[in-house]
């Protein structure tokens, strides 16, 4: 199936996993690698993101538009941006890092894993297990042997915060 | 409670950009956060500078573009300003110290004795180093291009070896040892900047100890 054009601008429609519709304008689109394919070589025009949260998908859709827009003068105010950007709590943040991984947009990968990254560099162990959603395998006293190994990692004012 | 099933490029990635301290930490969270972060490597070689007695290292990815790589010394620590640092390959750092050789991960931190040469205590010798990656024999091979300031005494040599057998060989080297200055090793072959002295000016060209 062709995709649906108004003038020059080719129409294209994302489904959230709530089955919201996004309809924007097909080259926004092309910064994601996986859609990129979809629309060259499937020629489709509705593309149905299940696994991807609506209010993710608005995110993500609000990141291509400003990349789109991006111009060596507006370079400053792209920077605000992207700090804004990821100022979410972090379950929001690991959803939109999540899907941006999927839909293979890669220079954005990159900037979300380095703002999750130093948003759990000072928690505690516990803190980040729980924000990872992992059950330690080490049994107590293999923990402990860590602590001893490297006692200063464990110093300091650890963050016991999930958020 | 469910797990959150974070694929693995986000986990490399996330934990790729946590500094040393944060690592150590989180090496107990689980058996697999353990296992990558005692692997973890980044890709590409690593370039260096000192500046103020502070050694600044940044990585030098395929696509020739530049990272910062937080390193934060701590007393433990090889003491990387006494040493002399031969070489870099996939995140690895070559180092060495009176006649020992070092394979050095800035990432983790974590070190090994690889290699021994009594010549290297001989501070008559003038050496660059270079560290690269036999894919066809799967192992790490060191070079050291070495100039003796008595030329009658050690001469100019190349020699390598790989870091499983530990023999040094002698080989050739298709340029004038004294023009080498500083190397790196890219696409699996190590680069060397030569000084061209007709011209005033410096050129690069690559070497393949792995041919050899």
């Amino acid at each position: 199936m062709a995709s649906s054009t108004t003038g020059e601008k080719k129409i294209l429609t994302l489904k959230g996993g709530d089955n919201e519709e996004f309809i924007l304008e097909e080259s926004l689109v092309l910064q994601s690698e996986l859609l990129k394919n979809m629309v060259k070589e499937e020629r489709v025009s509705s593309i149905p993101l299940p696994s991807i949260k609506s209010k993710t998908l608005v995110k993500i859709i609000e990141y291509l538009k400003k990349h789109a827009e991006l111009t060596p003068s507006n370079k400053e105010e792209f920077k605000n941006f992207e700090k804004e950007f990821v100022n979410v709590v972090l379950e929001e943040l690991l959803d939109i890092t999540v899907a941006v991984n999927y839909l293979k947009i890669n220079g954005l990968l990159e900037f979300c894993c380095q703002a999750v990254a130093d948003r759990i560099k000072d928690k505690s162990v516990e803190a980040v297990r729980k924000i990872f959603r992992i059950e330690s395998d080490f049994t107590p006293e293999e923990e402990s042997e860590f602590r001893k190994e490297t006692p200063e990692a464990f110093e300091g004012d650890l963050d016991d915060t999930t958020n | 409670m469910a797990d959150l099933d974070l694929p693995n490029e986000i986990t490399t990635i996330v934990l790729s950009n946590l500094p040393v301290k944060s690592l150590l930490r989180f090496k107990c969270i689980s058996k697999p956060w353990n296992s990558w972060i005692s692997s973890r490597r980044r890709q590409g070689a690593i370039a260096w500078n000192s500046w103020n007695s502070t050694l600044f290292f940044r990585f030098i990815n395929q696509q020739l573009t530049l990272d910062e790589l937080n390193y934060t010394s701590s007393d433990d620590d090889i003491y990387l300003l006494s040493c002399s640092l031969l070489g870099s390959c996939d995140g690895l750092i070559l180092i060495n110290r009176n006649e020992h050789i070092y394979l050095w991960n800035p990432t983790t931190q974590f070190y090994t004795k690889v290699l021994e040469l009594d010549r290297l205590n001989d501070d008559g010798y003038s050496i660059r180093g270079g560290l690269c990656f036999d894919s066809s024999k799967n192992v790490y091979k060191a070079v050291l291009i070495m100039r003796h300031q008595t030329p009658d005494y050690g001469g100019e040599f190349v020699i390598v070896t790989s870091l499983k057998d530990k023999r040094w060989r002698t080989v050739k080297f298709p340029y004038d040892i004294c023009s080498v200055c500083d190397g790196i090793t890219l696409h699996g072959r190590l680069h060397y900047r030569l000084r061209v002295k007709k011209k005033d000016e410096s050129m690069w060209d690559s070497f393949g100890p792995c041919k050899v």
